[in-house]
């Protein structure tokens, strides 16, 4: 028996322009959790794929209990017993959980699926990993951890020796976090062998064994995790120090630009005001279905509140409003999804920028190309957009640059109030630090900036203001000057659960 | 810059090979037949050549207008399965309110002059109740929709009209319509039949509109992904129903040229299974009804292509027109298929490669 159970060795994956992974090596022992870590656009998630069969890697061997293999499809990854979850469980949520696990490699009588058999064997895999409801239950109507589990058990049906997990915690709270390293742990202790990907931290030093990572498609090392401190982690992964990583700089804080009034939507939220003045950073935190997004996208004007009022510069906002209407009024919404509601990913970063403003980049009827280019560089220019150049494909950038293209997009639109559903979500710890340095700066240069966000480090140390939204309504507004942690989460905690 | 055009011309370049191979293949069929003919000592006909497709090609392009509409609503990702029925009801509106005016008592000319704006305003109206329905009910598919109004409108030709066939016979002002469709021109000393202009010509405002103008943009961004391009601040539902209602125009124009070909008569069942014809021109010319993507010169090569595949095996070949579809159905999917199959076999190479190479180390 060889000591690795998985060596990769000198992989390399060339796709149309770019090197996605360079030479990148790794192992996996029987029995160990292992962490890839490394900033967004790294290779981790090429590499994966290049395990899974989903890519071919153009250069390298894969070496599973000492035979080399070769993943032509994910059919045969999945038959090595190599399997992954991810943090989007791609489960069939109109489907039980039992159809879920046995879904492809069903029990069969004659032509007839057993499902007494299905059934009674899920069940069996969901009690060892500790699920706490039916293999009956449709997954539709599991929360997220618990789609995780069905996830976990599928894996374990098709009796994987690999397991794959891909920003498992990403959606989880952090009760539900514990639960799951402690399922990891089991599964670890019974020999199945953890590749864990993931930005938290937390994840990585309360669970793995050891810690590999990947910076620019290259491999930079492989520690134990007791010989890695974060600091040390994150100089790795960003290849220098990070300094001053929460620039918030003393603003002038001016006239009031936005004012929402009892704004309600039935079933969503009820009665939230709030206010954002210029040169302002105002926090709207909670926990994840508080409605923080629903009320801004009513605000946009992508949904309608069924009351209340809303006051750009002073002015009112007439109810029957468009997102043209709002970014015409200087107001530009950052949203949550990037991929799906803030980019075009086919497109270029070029026309990805020009789109909300499109209609003054023309000459007579005719689309001008070169007030689009100048348009594009100058933000690209302005927000260190990382990119051979506009005509790149957003889809082919990391999390940080599809971000500051998003941001761009808002800039291109002279927007003075800006709202960042989430800014920081998925993106690694190097664009991290340049999207809060580029809020500092925002703000500085009077505009005012409402960020929504679930990151209590961020909320504490970049804004001004702080609102809690609980179950659709504001809670509490703090000053964030000397607030704790816990009053925050004190606010975000639904009524009933309290204490 | 220069990388652009040569990926924006791609499968424009793949159309005019396609052409071209259609075109050496039919004319060698015809020289082989002509041959044939004259060993025989009989006079060879030469049935295929340049002049005499461009003569012809008038009933091949009955659609083509249909086509331009249609590729605005497959650019956004929709689709409408009711142009069909929409030009026959544009086009029973027409002969219904010219029939009227006549016996009215209103002046030829004047009844014309309505009747054809009354064809295009139902055309419109038509798109227009397709647009309401389209972006006012998202959950439920264009393509259900407009099922639903595709028999609804055919409903109304039928109710209009019955069985009957509307003709105007020896009213010179309405057989104007089918000098529209049999008018020619005379350039170069070759007869160039009068459809082949306002086709260009249509043509020519639709490729403006979708590649050199901020509307092009703002559709194709709906096509690509519409809740990005609402984030965007293109206000989508407007632009959608405004698109819809210049589809539904299309047809009208459609119509027009249709009632010109059919000896100047109008019919409840007639261009039935159109709008499947202009669908399959759109998407041969590169418009994916996924949406998002396509250029208006593929569609006019996709005509091209039809009017000569049609031609070429109905005379050359001697297959019935019914059987022609059969091909022009292949031809739709192999082209439809291509960029996949294109995909899988790089990946195959691949694959095969990595084999190789571990047994060449081995």
């Amino acid at each position: 028996m060889a000591e690795y159970l998985l060596e990769m060795n000198h992989i390399t994956k060339i796709f149309p322009g770019v090197k996605a992974l360079d030479d990148v090596s790794f192992n996996l022992k029987k029995g160990e959790i292992h962490a890839i870590v490394g900033e967004n656009g790294a290779g981790k998630s090429t590499f994966i794929k290049t395990l899974t069969g989903v890519h071919q890697p153009d250069g390298g061997e894969i070496i599973l209990d000492g035979e080399r293999i070769i993943m032509s499809d994910p059919l045969v990854a999945q038959k090595h017993g190599i399997a992954a979850i991810y943090q989007h469980a791609a489960s069939y949520p109109d489907l039980s959980a039992a159809e879920n696990i046995f879904i492809g490699h069903e029990f069969m009588v004659g032509p007839f699926v057993s499902w007494t058999k299905a059934n009674r064997e899920a069940q069996k895999l969901l009690d060892s990993v500790g699920a706490n409801f039916p293999a009956t239950a449709s997954v539709g109507s599991l929360s997220v951890a618990q789609q995780q589990l069905v996830e976990i058990a599928k894996a374990l049906s098709q009796n994987a020796r690999i397991l794959i997990m891909d920003e498992p915690t990403a959606a989880l709270s952090k009760r539900e976090s514990e639960e799951l390293y402690s399922i990891a742990r089991k599964l670890r202790d019974e020999g199945v062998a953890i590749i864990l990907i993931s930005h938290r931290f937390e994840d990585i030093f309360g669970l793995a064994d050891r810690a590999t990572v990947f910076r620019d498609a290259h491999y930079i090392g492989t520690w134990n995790i007791d010989e890695c401190d974060e600091k040390m982690l994150v100089k790795h992964m960003v290849g220098h120090e990070i300094g001053d990583f929460f620039p918030k700089k003393k603003t002038q804080i001016g006239e009031e630009l936005l004012r929402v009034e009892n704004l309600s939507r039935t079933g969503y939220f009820r009665d939230v005001s709030f206010n954002l003045h210029a040169g302002e950073i105002v926090g709207l935190t909670g926990l994840v279905g508080a409605g923080r997004t629903e009320v801004v996208e009513a605000v946009f004007g992508i949904t309608k509140a069924d009351s209340g009022e809303v006051y750009v510069n002073g002015k009112q906002v007439p109810h029957k409003r468009s997102p043209r209407m709002m970014m015409d009024m200087n107001f530009g919404l950052l949203p949550e999804d990037r991929q799906k509601q803030g980019l075009h990913l086919r497109w270029s970063i070029n026309h990805n920028t020009s789109l909300p403003v499109i209609d003054e980049c023309t000459n007579g009827i005719f689309l001008s190309g070169k007030k689009e280019y100048d348009l594009s560089n100058k933000m690209k220019e302005l927000l260190a957009i990382k990119a051979p150049s506009v005509e790149t494909h957003s889809g082919a950038l990391s999390g940080g640059n599809q971000q500051k293209v998003v941001v761009g997009k808002q800039l291109a639109a002279n927007t003075r109030i800006i709202v960042l559903d989430e800014p920081t979500k998925g993106v690694d710890v190097g664009s991290k630090a340049q999207i809060y340095q580029l809020m500092s700066d925002l703000a500085s240069q009077g505009m005012g900036i409402l960020m929504i966000s679930s990151e209590m480090p961020e909320v504490m140390n970049m804004s001004d203001r702080i609102y809690v939204m609980s179950e659709g309504h504001i809670t509490k507004e703090f000053k964030a000057e000397g607030l704790t942690q816990e009053e925050i989460l004190t606010a975000a905690m639904p009524a009933e659960r309290e204490g | 810059m220069k990388k652009k055009l040569s990926k924006l011309l791609r499968w424009e370049t793949m159309l005019v090979v396609l052409l071209i191979v259609l075109w050496v293949v039919f004319e060698a069929r015809d020289n082989s037949l002509d041959a044939a003919l004259l060993a025989k000592g009989r006079k060879a006909k030469d049935v295929f050549n340049f002049t005499k497709m461009l003569n012809g090609m008038g009933v091949y392009m009955l659609y083509s207008f249909m086509a331009l509409g249609m590729a605005l609503i497959l650019g956004m990702g929709d689709i409408d399965i009711s142009v069909g029925a929409s030009a026959t009801l544009s086009a029973s509106v027409m002969g219904i309110s010219y029939r009227a005016l006549i016996n009215g008592g209103t002046a030829n000319g004047t009844a014309f002059a309505i009747a054809i704006l009354a064809c295009l305003l139902t055309g419109c109206l038509c798109g227009l109740l397709n647009g309401l329905l389209v972006t006012r009910f998202r959950e439920l598919f264009p393509m259900i929709i407009t099922l639903g109004t595709q028999l609804f409108f055919r409903g109304f030709c039928y109710l209009f009209l019955g069985g009957e066939t509307l003709k105007f016979d020896g009213d010179a002002t309405w057989g104007q319509l089918k000098t529209l469709y049999n008018g020619a021109f005379t350039v170069g000393g070759v007869k160039v039949p009068t459809i082949i202009f306002w086709f260009l010509g249509f043509a020519l405002v639709f490729f403006v509109f979708l590649h050199l103008t901020t509307g092009g943009r703002k559709l194709f961004a709906i096509g690509e992904n519409r809740t990005a391009a609402l984030y965007s601040g293109v206000r989508v539902d407007r632009f959608e129903l405004l698109m819809f209602v210049i589809c539904g125009m299309m047809a009208a124009v459609s119509s027009l040229f249709y009632v010109g070909s059919a000896s100047a008569t109008v019919r409840a069942d007639a261009m039935t299974g159109y709008e499947m014809y202009a669908i399959a021109v759109v998407v041969l010319g590169g418009f994916s009804t996924d949406g998002g993507k396509g250029n208006i010169i593929g569609v006019i090569l996709s005509v091209i292509i039809f009017g000569v595949m049609k031609k070429g095996l109905g005379t050359l070949f001697g297959f019935a027109d019914s059987t022609v579809n059969l091909a022009v159905g292949l031809v739709l999917i192999v082209a439809s298929l291509l960029p996949n199959i294109m995909e899988d076999i790089s990946n195959r190479i691949r694959i095969k490669r990595q084999h190789v190479t571990i047994k060449a180390s081995d």
